[in-house]
């Protein structure tokens, strides 16, 4: 104890960590050297797979089976934590090292009231009385913000948010004064808002308990706006380590300078907006609405509606990339399902090269599906994992009657080819490929009918960022090849500015903003893209390496008499689409 | 054929598949040659315990048991694979219209359903067993009707949760129509369960026609099937009971053979195992 000051507060040695399989042990983590000093934030950063999990897993012996620990030490305090028993260790979780999980709501209890479950740890670690439990957590509760803790603590978890679920999270761990907090993933289930409200309010709460963070994230920018120090990992190995700036500056190891080309760079070359400003519209939607039924608990109850999308116009031009951005549950991938009849809309018309689509039915409608294809967000659910790759493209042509056995064969060749898989891919199933891989069948079935309007619903957000940028390059070359256009459902605003010509903001079922991209990245009018803007940590590649770019980005003043519309108070007032400048349009109230 | 091999080469395959060939190949030249008539009556031979002249010895009746195993083997078999035929092919049919397209049909034919269930599917046979008159298709009909609503139950369930997998949307999206889009990816999805339910339930149905038969509403008597030997053995357990273990070993030896087979068919029928 006395010499605290002089030993880290982590320190894993020489670790390794391995499946042992019958036939040959996997290697997980190969000798992982850590140090985590106090008060540190030290980010653990890798792909799916690299190991970084474990490597977490390992420091609280909570490795899930059959991995085991084959070599190396992790020393907590200067203790070895391997000498201890499951008794001392249970003494030590909790205590003195907590844990964050990835899914606040999987991590939380359900059928527990909060505030049981903020006292369970409280009253198996210390010996205050239930009042003074109650004031910790009440207390606990308040330095994470949320906003009526007495009543909070009756609740329980899905009364709750993602967001507010993973401060609870936090506020439960942080009662014990733990002096390590390990956080695996904490905030990937959440937006981006809600993101930078978590991750704002972990380091001020740590830092005021004074206690160091291991943060396990795939997300650089994230690394950037809050460790101190990093860990790159790759397959297992630590491949690069050092403060947090001084990697962003000057990344060394061959992986992460990969990992860091691979975010999304920036604004495309200019010009390009102002050519397809003035084609022709492709899809023009008008007045969407998108309904749906919340079945009534009665037998022949009245049913009761949730508008998903409450009123959307929107042109999709000729070899458009349309970027369409907004957080979960604001109603954009119902609306790009309408578009495209996945979904019936309820009310408003949508229409495809001049013609009605809303009312076509039997074949005519088949027809003219071809030319509306769509790309899943999750390549492991959208492809039939009975069906083999040459199977799942092939049947895309199925309503071709013109083509023959051997040229539908050449068609699948072709498209393989085009999509960067060879034709050995051909006989393969779904579960044999690599999420990238699949991404890349379910292009090659979407585009295998030539189709002119490509749906892609956050085609790239189940990937890893390496991936995901391979087959966002792939998505250019595509279009540029076949010259279809395409809206592309994204919440990742770095990669809608890298992509795309034109930008629609959506929030609460309701187009907000509406602008060429890099205007609307330059100059966003409405409060709503201001903060979802401001949310996200952006690197950028400058002269000096790679830099946060932090904006403090505020609404455009208006004219007087006018108000930008926010749905969260103006429930059924209408709204219109203001044109401020340009093709750049913003949402107000309707006075 | 390919398949058939394939199914072969697994170990379970291959043990289910020979189990059940015998099975089978009992079930179809058992009543032609037997070393006794099965019906046939010698009341000075009762009871008789295994020799050279009754290789499985006799019942109540003085009654060869080994004749009357192989001639109760077919109907045994038959009934058992029709009822398990009926009562799969109508619950699929139901389960996927249900579980498709699902409204104000889904939710009528539910309530009923539901509401068969509720009965244990011993007693539904009973009644209707009454209304048909013993005979073996009666006894077919009872019992696929009395398990039509645990396989609509569990089709309708997996259709419900695989129509709203990312596969089905993009058939829909490639212009696929709906009856295709079912028969293509959503039932082929769905198999892996009905097969554990289809052979499980074998076993149900053996047991479920000795049931009627103990009942006096199977197979009539003096005709032999595993289930109604097993059922008038009861009375004779405790002295002879060679007289219920040996029909109990046939339908044990059956329902093994056919559940080895199925978890083989299963496993070949999904790639992910290949």
């Amino acid at each position: 104890m006395n010499s605290m000051s002089s030993t880290p507060l982590l320190q894993i040695r020489d670790l390794n960590i391995v499946f042992p399989f019958r036939k040959r042990s996997i290697t997980a983590v190969h000798k992982a050297n850590l140090t985590i000093g106090h008060g540190q934030i030290h980010a653990v950063v890798g792909e799916s797979g690299s190991g970084k999990t474990m490597l977490a897993r390992s420091v609280l012996k909570l490795l899930p089976p059959p991995a085991t620990i084959a070599g190396g030490s992790v020393l907590f305090r200067g203790r070895d934590l391997a000498s201890l028993d499951d008794r001392q260790m249970r003494a030590i979780r909790g205590a003195e090292i907590g844990m964050i999980f990835q899914e606040p709501l999987v991590s939380l209890n359900p059928a527990l009231r909060v505030g049981k479950q903020l006292f369970e740890g409280l009253r198996l670690h210390s010996d205050l009385d239930k009042g003074e439990i109650r004031e910790r957590a009440i207390a606990m509760l308040r330095a994470v913000r949320i906003p009526d803790p007495e009543d909070c603590l009756k609740r329980f978890p899905h009364e709750f948010s993602g967001g507010m679920r993973q401060r609870i999270m936090i506020a439960s761990v942080m009662t014990l004064r733990p002096k390590l907090l390990l956080a695996d993933e904490p905030t990937t289930a959440l937006d981006a808002i809600v993101q930078k409200d978590v991750l704002d309010i972990m380091r001020d709460v740590v830092g005021e308990f004074g206690a160091s963070v291991m943060l396990i994230s795939h997300d650089l920018g994230l690394v950037a706006r809050y460790a101190d120090q990093v860990t790159v990992m790759e397959k297992g190995l630590i491949v690069e380590q050092g403060p947090a700036d001084e990697i962003l500056r000057a990344p060394t190891h061959p992986y992460t300078i990969k990992l860091l080309a691979s975010l999304p760079h920036g604004p495309q070359e200019k010009g390009r907006v102002s050519e397809t400003a003035e084609k022709v519209p492709l899809l023009t939607a008008r007045d969407i609405e998108v309904h749906y039924e919340i079945p009534s608990p009665w037998p022949f109850g009245r049913t009761r509606h949730k508008r998903a999308v409450a009123g959307v116009s929107l042109d999709l031009r000729e070899g458009e990339m349309l970027g369409l951005v907004g957080e979960s549950g604001s109603g954009k991938s119902t609306l790009g399902r309408a578009l495209i009849r996945l979904k019936n809309p309820t009310n408003g018309t949508v229409s495809f090269r001049g013609k009605d689509i809303l009312g076509l039915s039997g074949s005519s409608l088949r027809t003219v599906r071809r030319d509306l294809q769509i790309v899943f967000q999750d390549p492991y659910s959208s492809l039939d994992p009975r069906m083999n790759v040459a199977q799942l493209i092939a049947e895309g042509m199925r309503h071709l009657p013109e083509a023959t056995r051997s040229e539908k064969h050449e068609r699948v060749a072709e498209m393989l080819d085009a999509v960067g898989l060879g034709e050995i891919y051909a006989s393969r199933f779904p579960h044999e490929l690599s999420g990238g891989q699949r991404q890349r069948v379910a292009i090659a079935r979407a585009l295998v009918t030539r189709p002119a309007v490509v749906v892609a619903d956050e085609p790239v957000s189940a990937l890893d960022v390496t991936v995901q940028a391979q087959i966002l390059t792939l998505l250019q070359q595509l279009r540029e090849r076949f010259g279809f256009s395409c809206l592309f459902i994204s919440h990742d605003l770095g990669v809608v500015e890298s992509l795309c010509d034109r930008v629609l903001v959506m929030y609460q079922g309701r187009i907000m903003e509406q602008a060429p991209t890099s205007r609307l990245f330059e100059q966003p009018h409405h409060p709503y893209t201001c903060r979802l803007m401001n949310a996200v940590p952006v690197l950028s590649n400058t002269e000096q390496g790679y830099r946060l770019r932090e904006t403090a980005l505020t609404a455009q003043p208006l004219v007087q008499g006018d108000d930008y519309f926010d749905p969260m108070t103006d429930r059924g007032s209408k709204v219109r689409l203001q044109e401020v400048a340009r093709n750049h349009f913003v949402a107000l109230q309707h006075g | 054929m390919k398949r058939l091999l394939r199914i072969l080469s697994r170990p379970n395959g291959l043990i289910g598949g020979l189990m059940l060939g015998f099975v089978l190949l009992i079930a179809a030249t058992g009543a032609v040659y037997t070393p006794y008539d099965p019906t046939g009556q010698d009341y000075l031979a009762r009871f008789e315990g295994a020799s050279a002249t009754h290789l499985l010895g006799t019942d109540m009746f003085g009654r060869d048991l080994l004749s009357r195993l192989l001639a109760g083997a077919g109907v045994s078999v038959t009934v058992s694979f029709l009822t398990v035929l009926v009562a799969v092919t109508g619950g699929v049919i139901i389960g996927a219209f249900c579980g498709y397209w699902r409204g104000w049909f889904d939710r009528i034919v539910m309530m009923v359903i539901e509401a068969l269930m509720a009965f244990p599917g011993i007693l539904l046979a009973l009644a209707l067993m009454v209304a048909i008159g013993p005979n073996k298709y009666g006894v077919v009909l009872a019992l696929a009707l009395a398990y039509l609503p645990s396989v609509t139950r569990l089709v309708r369930g997996t259709v419900l949760s695989l129509r709203e997998k990312e596969y089905v949307e993009a058939s829909v999206a490639l212009g696929n129509s709906t009856f295709y889009t079912l028969i293509r990816h959503v039932l082929p999805n769905s198999l892996g369960p009905l097969i554990v339910l289809s052979t499980t339930m074998f076993g149900w149905v053996l047991l479920a026609e000795s049931s009627l038969s103990f009942l006096g509403l199977g197979v009539p008597p003096p005709a032999p099937t595993w289930g109604n030997m097993l059922a008038e053995a009861r009375g004779y357990l405790m002295r002879f009971p060679w007289l219920g273990i040996l029909p109990g070993l046939c339908i044990s030896f059956a329902l093994l053979g056919v559940n080895l087979f199925g978890d083989a068919l299963r496993d070949e029928l999904d790639p992910r195992n290949n």
